[in-house]
């Protein structure tokens, strides 16, 4: 039994086609890798896994077996599903220590904050309201973090290596493999491939105008390196 | 803290309780009612002149041509005064039990009632249970309600009354000087210092009726208060008028904190003039949160007369559909050294609507006088938010600065927190008072409570729709 299934899967955005028919069994513990050039709906088919209400949805989706379409995203969230955004929000009256006690009932702050400032946020970051002042790089750094404290089932990356410098990426992937190895389960949307150094995906699917347009594996990162989205 | 707000729910406030008036005087106002009032109180002749002095007044003056809409208010309709007993209750067993029932559904019980300093419970027109610790009463602290005060202590009422906000102030204080009823009064003698707050309940619970509360407060040289005052009403289809009129007197190095929790049904016009004056030395804070009120109308001022006088007007609001909140504060530098700091924060939701008005006035003379305007709007959906600074300043040595800004809570941010697992309630509690954190901080705790209870009996009314 698959993690997730996705089953005709149409999504619209005003009034706009964006993902065509798409159909995707995700199973536990593998990594998918979604590539593909802008704007050819990577970013809509992840953020309608986790329902964005602004998106007009046709098909089914199921997390575990269990219909997940017209969940909210708050109830998706609790079912173990974690979307790390293209570009979290900037939200100033939300302390990040504040929204980290909403989110985790238990957890050590001191172990938080030593983790975060490893991952290479601000010292003060917890004090600060969420994401504010953070460098694109950074933003996704505290996505990585709120990540790891929440220890999701089904992990999807929106882009997670854009801005990030090699350093950064390379820590990034220390944590993917290592929760991979735990048997977590990772979707990662990217244009590129350089976010696969260590970590090597089962699969690796293209995504061009709303449809998945080829499946293969790994192999097919070199080909994507050498001759681009159109090369495949 | 998060865990305080399960068990709330919204009928603790909205609550009707049984209507209660023994006698009534209704609208349109005229000389003689005013009389009727003052016959009806008892009250020696020099009373009654100054409520006359109110009626010229109001009869002069018009309705405000600026600020909010106030059509929807009709003076002439209103019940003006009544009274929920015929008898005064001299202890708490001898309240009504539906009264005491209201209070106590507000979160006011005998024994909360213990706990503080003096606690006083306003219904309707009258102020029904006035009790002040025994200590407290040793040390020469006077805590009554204004009618007993103009009995008790007439000396000095009639020596303070009306000096900081005269009837000609504007046609609800001059309405308030002509007809008010109840209300509260403090005196803190020298070098007593209050350790915990005096707090009165305003509760309207007529449909109809306008409450005229007067409050007066003196705090001798080196004496230290802190007053809170809470309101609410139920939801009449009629809507209310709360007009009262606030004078503190703050003398040589006191410290008076006058704290507000409003919760006004979303039907009430609160138009409210709040003065103080600070002599050398003295700090006047006011601090505000407020939640209900359909129209407010409310710039608490501090006059800082005295050198080295402080001023601190504090406020957060949050302000939902059909509402409209158009506060601020007034701060006059007289004194040299004098410092005010006016802090705002509001969010508005739905078509909520604030504006802030800041009006800052550094007289020549005041010199070296530091006055800071900060005022920060959350908006969500169609709200809206303005800040209109008034400035003079006179004085070349003294120093002003002015910092607006608008943080803007839109669907990107509310889907992003939700895909961290939190329910579209929680995402609000967790933002409002995020943005109301650092103000909600000064407030004496159980206040502090008291007011994120609130913020979540908003998002709850609210829904899905917020």
């Amino acid at each position: 039994m698959p993690l997730l299934k996705i089953k005709n899967l149409s999504v619209a955005a005003e009034n706009k086609k964006i993902i065509d028919d798409v159909t995707l069994n995700i199973k536990e513990g593998e990594i998918v890798a979604i590539m593909g050039p802008n704007g050819s709906g990577k970013t809509t088919l992840a953020r309608s896994i986790i329902n964005d209400p602004r998106l007009n949805k046709q098909g089914k989706i199921y997390f575990k077996e269990k219909d997940i379409t017209n969940l909210s995203t708050d109830e998706i969230a609790r079912l173990g599903i974690f979307l790390s955004f293209q570009s979290p929000p900037e939200i100033e009256s939300v302390k990040t220590g504040m929204l980290l006690t909403y989110i985790k009932d238990n957890f050590d702050e001191e172990e938080v904050k030593k983790s975060g400032i490893k991952l290479g946020l601000p010292e003060d970051f917890l004090e600060r309201g969420l994401n504010v002042g953070l460098s694109g790089g950074e933003k996704k750094k505290m996505e990585i973090l709120l990540m790891k404290l929440l220890d999701p089932e089904l992990i999807i990356l929106d882009e997670i290596d854009s801005g990030l410098d090699i350093d950064s990426l390379t820590k990034i992937n220390d944590i993917i493999k290592e929760m991979n190895d735990k048997g977590k389960t990772f979707l990662i949307i990217t244009h590129y491939t350089r976010i696969f150094q260590k970590i090597k995906p089962d699969r690796v699917l293209i995504m061009k105008n709303g449809k998945i347009v080829k499946r293969s594996d790994s192999s097919l990162l070199k080909v994507i390196d050498e001759n681009g989205y159109d090369g495949v | 803290m998060k865990k305080d707000f399960d068990d709330i729910k919204t009928e603790k406030y909205w609550f009707k309780g049984k209507p209660r008036s023994v006698l009534q005087i209704k609208g349109p106002l005229t000389k003689e009612k005013v009389i009727k009032i003052s016959e009806l109180k008892n009250e020696p002749e020099w009373m009654l002149k100054k409520r006359l002095w109110g009626y010229e007044w109001f009869l002069r003056l018009g309705l405000p041509d600026w600020g909010p809409d106030l059509s929807g208010l009709d003076i002439n309709d209103a019940i003006l005064y009544s009274s929920p007993l015929a008898k005064k209750p001299k202890t708490w067993d001898e309240i009504p039990e539906d009264i005491k029932e209201a209070f106590r559904k507000l979160g006011i019980s005998e024994e909360e009632a213990k706990m503080l300093a003096g606690v006083g419970l306003q219904y309707d027109s009258e102020v029904i249970y006035k009790q002040v610790k025994k200590m407290l009463e040793k040390t020469g602290v006077i805590f009554l309600s204004m009618d007993e005060a103009v009995q008790q202590y007439p000396e000095m009422v009639k020596k303070y009354f009306g000096t900081i906000v005269p009837p000609a102030d504007n046609k609800f204080a001059a309405l308030n000087t002509a007809v008010w009823s109840g209300g509260t009064f403090i005196y803190v003698p020298e070098n007593v210092k209050v350790p915990i707050p005096l707090h009165t309940y305003y509760r309207i619970n007529l449909e109809g009726i306008s409450q005229f509360e007067r409050t007066l407060i003196i705090a001798d040289e080196n004496a230290e208060v802190t007053f809170v005052e809470g309101c609410s009403a139920p939801i009449y289809s009629k809507a209310s008028l709360h007009a009262a009129v606030v004078e503190v007197i703050a003398k040589k190095n006191s410290t008076v904190k006058y704290v507000t929790i409003q919760n006004w049904s979303k039907n009430v016009y609160n138009l409210v003039t709040k003065r103080a004056i600070a002599y050398e030395n003295a700090r006047v804070s006011w601090i505000s949160a407020a939640f209900g009120s359909k129209t407010i109308m409310l710039y608490p001022a501090v006059i800082l007369k005295g050198n080295n006088s402080k001023a601190e007007i504090i406020s957060v609001a949050l302000v939902t559909n059909n509402q409209h909140f158009d506060t601020g504060g007034r701060a006059i530098h007289v004194g040299k050294n004098t410092k005010s700091s006016m802090v705002s924060k509001t969010i508005s939701i739905g078509n909520g609507k604030a504006t802030f008005r800041g009006d800052v006035r550094i007289l020549n003379g005041a010199k070296n006088s530091i006055a800071n305007i900060k005022c920060e709007s959350l908006i969500e959906g169609n709200g809206e938010a303005s800040s209109i600074p008034k400035i003079m300043v006179q004085e070349d040595s003294s120093y002003f600065n002015h910092e607006a800004k608008i943080e803007r809570f839109d669907e990107e941010k509310m889907f992003y927190l939700m895909a961290r697992g939190l329910d579209k309630n929680k995402c609000k509690s967790l933002v409002y008072l995020g943005f109301f954190e650092d103000v909600v901080s000064k407030i004496p705790l159980e206040y502090a409570l008291e007011i994120k209870r609130l913020i979540d009996v908003d998002i709850e009314e609210l829904g899905g729709n917020g």
